[in-house]
């Protein structure tokens, strides 16, 4: 039997949340955007109207209200977006249990051995469409397919341009649906693999798709066979219910309110970034071994920077230690330039409940403990109820972090 | 060598961008989905405890307590301060925990 997955997908997720808020808004071009005098003073999401007048996601506030007089700005509120996105996460496992997540506003469900109860794909679609709509205000596209890929590809090509939001993916019918589409329509094909294809004359999904596998696998390797199974609509994922369960790594970056390029300034970020991750790690009750430090260059036209990652003696949650070996990599891989992001992870994670204990530092079970001790002042008096001395200085971005998630206010 | 790959999960857990908060959110969720009931020990099992924690009591000895609360196993090491035979619940670092919601009392 052939299952069918759907991708449910919000239209304009942000915008649609703040205009059922703002109800008076309901006919007037509305933008959510990011604070103005920061780096993240982008567009983040604009409603169907504003999208008419041409803005589009990621330009600036002041390229928008040139192209839209009247339009109403709003800031963001990630924390509603979170709940939100977990309501529809609850209207989805309604329909089934088998409820993925894949962003903030994008979930794959699989209705498979739903059908029998709640009718046909199309039915339950518009039933999904219905509940979404009469619970959030908000409008759902599906894309149905018979597998993830052509899920999602069914809604990123088809259903978003559909008057009612819903496309079936068929497999059988993919050289008159999907194969006439230029390359960059293709899942996964991003802008420069989309280059070195046109390069080759490959130009449509169905000319990839048509392309001999082995050569696509000579040239570009398991990424090109990837996107050559796209482009026939194939793939054996499953809809994992334990995806987010278990942690690999703990990683934070913050893309800096200004370019740094003094080795002070960056280290009093890095040192927050470390006690972040580390913060996590402790909640989580692990230790990690490695370190893994990401810089990125200030210049958007010359991409620079670097990633790198270190195995440490062992395993640690320890603010100081992480930041030790980060400062090394630092050291030893940054280029002097200026730089706009910086990104600290930590991974092989263990178990904090064994721990090594030195024989050259008798200190180190009290100073693990003292991290879960700041921990706990934190979790009661809030993020800067404890921070370090360095975070008093102008570079440091405790404060500004602390309402923030993914970088934009709560 | 098939020309069909299968690797799991892999493409969309490496493509897919979600808040480490989104995330957390999700866990938390399906945590609360997972609740225990609240234990029902018999009549002899609770006179097992009551007895550990009279000792305590008296003799000053420290026990661990594993009680339930809202679906989950709290522990709490310390010498029992006072029982309420009349109230059923026992008092332990100035906290009352209802004999109804214990699940175990070890000596430490």
């Amino acid at each position: 039997m052939k299952k069918v997955i759907f991708l449910v997908d919000m239209q304009s997720f942000f915008a649609s949340v703040e205009k059922a808020k703002h109800y008076h808004n309901l006919n007037r071009p509305l933008v959510v955007s990011g604070d103005p005098t920061r780096r993240s003073g982008v567009i983040l999401a604009a409603c169907p109207l504003a999208k008419k007048s041409g803005i589009q996601n990621g330009e600036r506030l002041w390229e928008a209200e040139q192209k839209c007089p009247g339009l109403v700005t709003v800031p963001p509120h990630m924390q509603e977006y979170i709940d939100n996105s977990i309501v529809i996460t609850e209207i989805l496992e309604s329909v089934t249990d088998l409820v993925e997540p894949y962003s903030i506003d994008e979930q794959f469900m699989d209705v498979t051995h739903s059908q029998k109860l709640f009718g046909d794909p199309y039915e339950i679609a518009s039933y999904i469409q219905h509940e979404i709509h009469s619970k959030l205000r908000v409008f759902a596209r599906v894309g149905i397919g018979e597998n993830k890929v052509l899920a999602k590809m069914a809604c990123d090509n088809f259903s978003k341009k559909n008057e009612n939001g819903i496309f079936f993916l068929k497999k059988e019918e993919l050289e008159d649906t999907l194969w006439p589409l230029p390359i960059e329509k293709l899942f996964r094909a991003g802008g420069k693999m989309s280059q070195h294809l046109r390069r080759r004359a490959i130009r449509t999904i169905g000319e990839l798709a048509r392309t001999d596998v082995n050569k696509i696998k000579k040239e570009w390797g398991i990424h090109g066979q990837v996107l050559w199974m796209n482009a026939h609509g194939v793939d054996y994922s499953p809809i994992s219910l334990t995806s987010t369960n278990g942690q690999k790594a703990i990683g934070n970056g913050m893309t800096l309110p200004r370019d740094y390029s003094e080795k002070a300034e960056i280290k009093v970020v890095l040192l927050e970034l470390c006690e972040e991750v580390c913060r996590r790690a402790r909640l989580a009750q692990v230790m990690g071994q490695t370190v893994s430090l990401g810089v990125s260059g200030a210049s958007y036209e010359i991409r620079t920077g670097f990633h790198r990652q270190q195995k440490m003696a062992e395993p640690t949650n320890m603010t100081m230690e992480v930041f030790r070996y980060a400062c090394d990599l630092l050291e030893s891989f940054w280029d002097r330039e200026p730089i706009r992001r910086l990104h600290v992870s930590l991974s092989s994670l263990h178990s904090d409940q064994t721990i090594q204990l030195s024989l050259f530092e008798e200190q180190r079970g009290e100073n693990i403990q003292l991290g879960y001790v700041t921990d706990e002042l934190v979790k009661k008096y809030g993020k800067t109820a404890v921070i370090r001395a360095a975070s008093l200085l102008p570079a440091s971005q405790v404060k500004e972090r602390s309402a923030k998630i993914g970088g934009h206010y709560k | 060598m098939s020309n069909f790959l299968k690797r799991g999960n892999l493409m969309w857990e490496g493509s897919r961008m979600m808040l480490p908060e989104h995330i957390q959110a999700l866990r938390e969720r399906k945590r609360k989905a997972t609740h225990d009931p609240q234990p029902n020990l018999t009549e002899d099992e609770l006179t097992e405890l009551g007895h550990v924690a009279m000792d305590s009591l008296y003799h000053t000895i420290e026990v661990t307590v594993v009680y339930w609360q809202d679906g989950y196993d709290q522990r709490v090491t310390g010498v029992i301060d006072e029982i309420d035979s009349l109230g059923k619940r026992l008092k332990l670092n100035g906290e009352w925990i209802n004999i109804t919601v214990l699940k175990r009392i070890d000596r430490v």
